[in-house]
């Protein structure tokens, strides 16, 4: 730190207004620096002098003309906020019972839900396709804890070295396509998708199948190497006729060069702080110390977290195939006008059974809401009877 | 009394104690909190604009408090409102009043001050009276809250509508305007710092 940065910062540092990596920083300074050192000994002269100043009696008769312009026994208004209206007070009340309904309506399923469910559930278990790995999607990975400092001798232990970043960055982009084919036989071009994916080194994630109308329906997610991407795409075209074919690159350099730059800056911050932690002796020191150690090892390992995971989505790419046998058809395709009524029909039972049921739920819950409901009115009488 | 000891801590349920007989209107609440906060008030005043309007001004931000009292939420110690409101009158003055110079007699002599009293007065703590009277407006604000008052630089912010960066860069500029001010009051034959 060189002495016009720590010059600026001695007054914050008497007045104990700085961050604890501040203050150690210009305290390393003062112990080396002659010059700086006496300027704070002068500025904590003048402090002293200067809350030391002696203060002034107030006037006579100050009181007496303040409080004659003030009036006595007539309450004073206390100013209503936001928070207090009425209208917000009621829309907040109105949002907690509408997040429980969404909590509790997504556990009724219709009919056709659980069968489509069922049916993918069936295909994943199905033998035919053990052979090719169906594994979700990996996570990206949790942030460790810190290790907590055991005594005030040992050293903290040193993070462990990464990979430089490069210096220059390649573009990375993250590929998806969706890509929906008319087949001939559906059983048949199904599992030569998933063959496709399992031969370049991919793997399915999710596949679903239905029957619809004297045909069938499904879909097959799978993740491919991005150079791979566009042969299996050729590949999977040859399948039957492409009738829709989308593809999107997002482009996520930024972000990582951005993510490095932050762990190189988060690696050297937590370097600094153990160096702080090695000289601290007291121990309010190096509790703070272990304090900004949680945070920073915190933070690197979210950024580790978001780079890998994005490494991993750049370097296999997603593809959505919607396979749709002749003739069958698919759900965005309209149904005719007789269908329309009979699935409006169902819709409409469907959903006076949920209402129903929401409203037991809501019933049995009651005293979860209609409590502090209660409480809230008799609070907003009481406010008023005052 | 000195800065140091105007810094009077009061109990939090004393607070709200307070805060609710204020609200309801009692007398004894107003003359609990004026024995509290007249004097601070004033010599607030007293350093924020010049001597002759600090009686006035003192006495406006003094009722403009007990008024508004309604409006106080507890977001924050009743004293670090007091001291938002107590500036933003004095604030508010200045800026009705055009820019005043410190006159040599405004600063060096205090008309409830006995004339003996005053000769007998250490002569560094009027120098760096006079030195702090003497700084910019914007300066001698954050040094008058900080040192005189004992605010936090956030309560400092929160009197003067500023960003905490700005007090603290305010008050390091401050001091480095003071010890010049004092070096020179020190060659003229007054005591170093």
């Amino acid at each position: 730190m060189n002495c016009q940065r720590v010059r600026d910062d001695i007054k914050a540092y008497i007045d104990g207004e700085l961050s604890v990596l501040a203050r150690w920083q210009v305290a390393r300074h003062l112990e080396s620096c002659d010059a700086c050192r006496q300027e704070e000994i002068a500025m904590t002269k003048l402090t002293e002098k200067l809350s030391d100043t002696e203060q002034t009696p107030a006037p006579e008769g100050l009181r007496d003309r303040v409080m004659s312009e003030l009036e006595f026994e007539k309450p004073v208004q206390k100013a209503r906020s936001w928070t207090t209206h009425p209208a917000v007070q009621f829309l907040t009340v109105g949002a907690i019972v509408a997040i429980l309904a969404a909590i509790v309506a997504p556990t009724f399923y219709s009919a056709k839900q659980r069968s489509s469910v069922v049916a993918r559930q069936a295909v994943l278990r199905h033998p035919q396709y053990g052979g090719i790995p169906v594994r979700p999607m990996s996570p990206p990975a949790m942030p460790a804890e810190a290790p907590a400092r055991e005594n005030a001798g040992e050293s903290y232990p040193t993070p462990r070295d990464e990979q430089p970043a490069a210096s220059q960055m390649p573009l990375m982009i993250i590929k998806t396509a969706e890509i929906q084919i008319e087949v001939k036989r559906f059983r048949q071009v199904y599992d030569e998708a998933v063959v496709i994916a399992g031969s370049v080194g991919g793997y399915v994630t999710d596949s679903s199948a239905e029957k619809m109308g004297d045909g069938q329906y499904g879909t097959v997610t799978m993740r491919v190497p991005a150079n791979s991407f566009d042969r299996v795409l050729d590949r999977l075209g040859r399948l039957g006729k492409i009738e829709s074919k989308k593809i999107t690159g997002e482009d996520v350099t930024g972000e990582v060069v951005d993510l490095e730059a932050r762990l190189r800056n988060k690696r050297a911050e937590e370097r600094q702080y153990l160096e702080i932690m090695n000289r601290a002796k007291r121990i309010p020191d190096i509790m703070a110390v272990s304090n900004e150690l949680y945070r920073v090892r915190g933070e690197i390992e979210e950024a580790q977290g978001r780079l890998k995971y994005l490494r991993s989505a750049v370097s296999m790419s997603t593809i959505n195939v919607a396979l749709n046998e002749k003739g069958t058809r698919r759900p965005d395709e309209g149904p005719s006008l007789l269908n329309t009524l009979s699935n409006a029909a169902n819709s409409l039972v469907d959903t006076a059974r949920t209402l129903a049921r929401i409203a037991i739920w809501l019933i049995v819950y009651s005293p979860f809401w209609a409590i502090p409901i209660g409480i809230w009115v008799v609070i907003r009488r009481r406010s008023a009877a005052r | 009394m000195s800065a140091r000891t105007m810094t009077v801590m009061v109990d939090c349920s004393d607070e709200r104690k307070l805060v609710r007989d204020l609200r309801a209107g009692r007398r004894e609440a107003f003359e609990e909190f004026l024995d509290l906060y007249e004097q601070r008030v004033y010599n607030l005043a007293c350093r924020m604009v010049s001597r002759q309007d600090a009686e006035d001004v003192a006495q406006e931000a003094l009722v403009e408090i007990c008024r508004s009292v309604g409006g106080f939420r507890g977001q924050s110690t009743l004293s670090t409102w007091v001291y938002r409101v107590a500036t933003n009158v004095c604030l508010q003055h200045r800026r009705r009043r055009p820019a005043e110079t410190v006159p040599l007699d405004d600063a060096q002599s205090d008309p409830h001050d006995d004339p003996s009293e005053a000769a007998a007065r250490n002569q560094t703590a009027a120098d760096v009276d006079h030195a702090v009277r003497t700084l910019p407006e914007m300066y001698r604000d954050v040094v008058v809250l900080h040192e005189m008052h004992g605010l936090t630089y956030s309560e400092c912010a929160a009197a003067l509508g500023c960003p905490v960066g700005t007090v603290k860069s305010r008050l390091s500029e401050a001091f480095r305007k003071l010890r010049e001010l004092l070096r020179d009051y020190a060659s003229e034959g007054g005591v170093a710092l």
